[in-house]
């Protein structure tokens, strides 16, 4: 049993490839439009973010999202959750893949791309927000 | 020496994954087969884990199976004595599983081979308190997954 972890330059690369093909794949933009969609507000993401940045465990950042739509009134996050869940799910499923056999590095791992991914979210979330705002105006 | 396991990452790794995968599947079973009970119900649990630990948590069960008058929080504190407190447990049980995992075997001592009947009650004691302690550290987090799949499996809202 090994207290001690090292991510390697190979490892950070292939997180941040691993971030490159979710951006890509546009999945993060979509998630933050569909944010925006349901009407969730930026201190709520901001929330997200915060939480995702400063958690110690991967499994931190699924139980809000799963205690945020046990709670919801307003047909926000619960509208949002299973598809943020999905996401998470993935990341997990990668982290298995680039960490291999050491639980040091997965865990690692897991909660570099979660942070990596939230802030793709957000910033499209922003974006579009920011777009919703602009056309509001204009009209 | 249990405070060494729980400095390794497989331990990080157990609590994470394993034990949330757990706590879910113990969520399910308790929905798939009893109705639901309103979240206020929950909030209770990580107060009195965090004041008071196991003991905490086992006295809490203990007056909520013996007061609730409403037959749906009497079963769901019936199944969280289930899982917390029963030994050996059912299945799913919080204890049962724990014992299960080949982390936490390495640490118990093995009373199979034990023919003298002082020694093995012995092997049990130390395995007990082993285990109480391994449970007592888990506790909060298990319900921290617990409760966040019970929330959102029943999305409740707020006000319950």
């Amino acid at each position: 049993m090994g207290t001690q972890n090292i991510i390697t330059p190979e490892t950070i690369k292939a997180i941040d490839l691993q971030l490159e093909t979710i951006y890509e794949t546009g999945k993060s933009q979509n998630l933050g439009q569909r944010m925006v969609k349901v009407g969730l507000g930026p201190s709520q993401i901001r929330g997200l973010e915060t939480l995702a940045l400063s958690a110690r465990r991967f499994s931190e950042i699924i139980n809000y999202i799963k205690n945020q739509a046990g709670k919801d009134r307003k047909d926000q996050w619960s509208k949002i959750a299973d598809e943020v869940l999905d996401h998470l799910a993935q990341l997990e499923k990668k982290a298995k893949e680039i960490g291999g056999e050491d639980p040091g590095v997965i865990l690692d791992v897991k909660i570099r791309l979660a942070r990596g991914w939230v802030k793709q979210v957000v910033s499209h979330y922003l974006f579009q927000d920011s777009l919703k705002k602009d056309k509001k105006h204009a009209e | 020496m249990l405070s060494d396991f729980f400095k390794t990452h497989e331990f990080q790794m157990l609590v994470d994954e394993t034990l949330r995968g757990n706590a879910c599947k113990a969520v399910e079973h308790f929905l798939q087969n009893n109705t639901p009970v309103k979240r206020a119900q929950l909030h209770a649990i990580p107060l009195v884990i965090q004041a008071d630990g196991l003991a905490g948590l086992t006295d809490l069960i203990k007056n909520q199976k013996s007061k609730n008058t409403k037959i749906e929080n009497k079963v769901f504190w019936e199944y969280m004595g289930d899982v917390v407190l029963t030994t050996p447990g059912p299945e799913f049980s919080l204890r049962v599983f724990l014992k299960n995992q080949p982390q936490v075997v390495t640490l118990l001592q093995d009373e199979a081979g034990v023919i003298d009947k002082n020694e093995a009650k012995k092997i049990r004691k130390a395995n007990k308190v082993i285990m109480d302690q391994l449970l007592g550290h888990v506790l909060k987090i298990y319900f921290e997954h617990f409760n966040c799949h019970y929330y959102y499996l029943t999305r409740q809202g707020v006000s319950s």
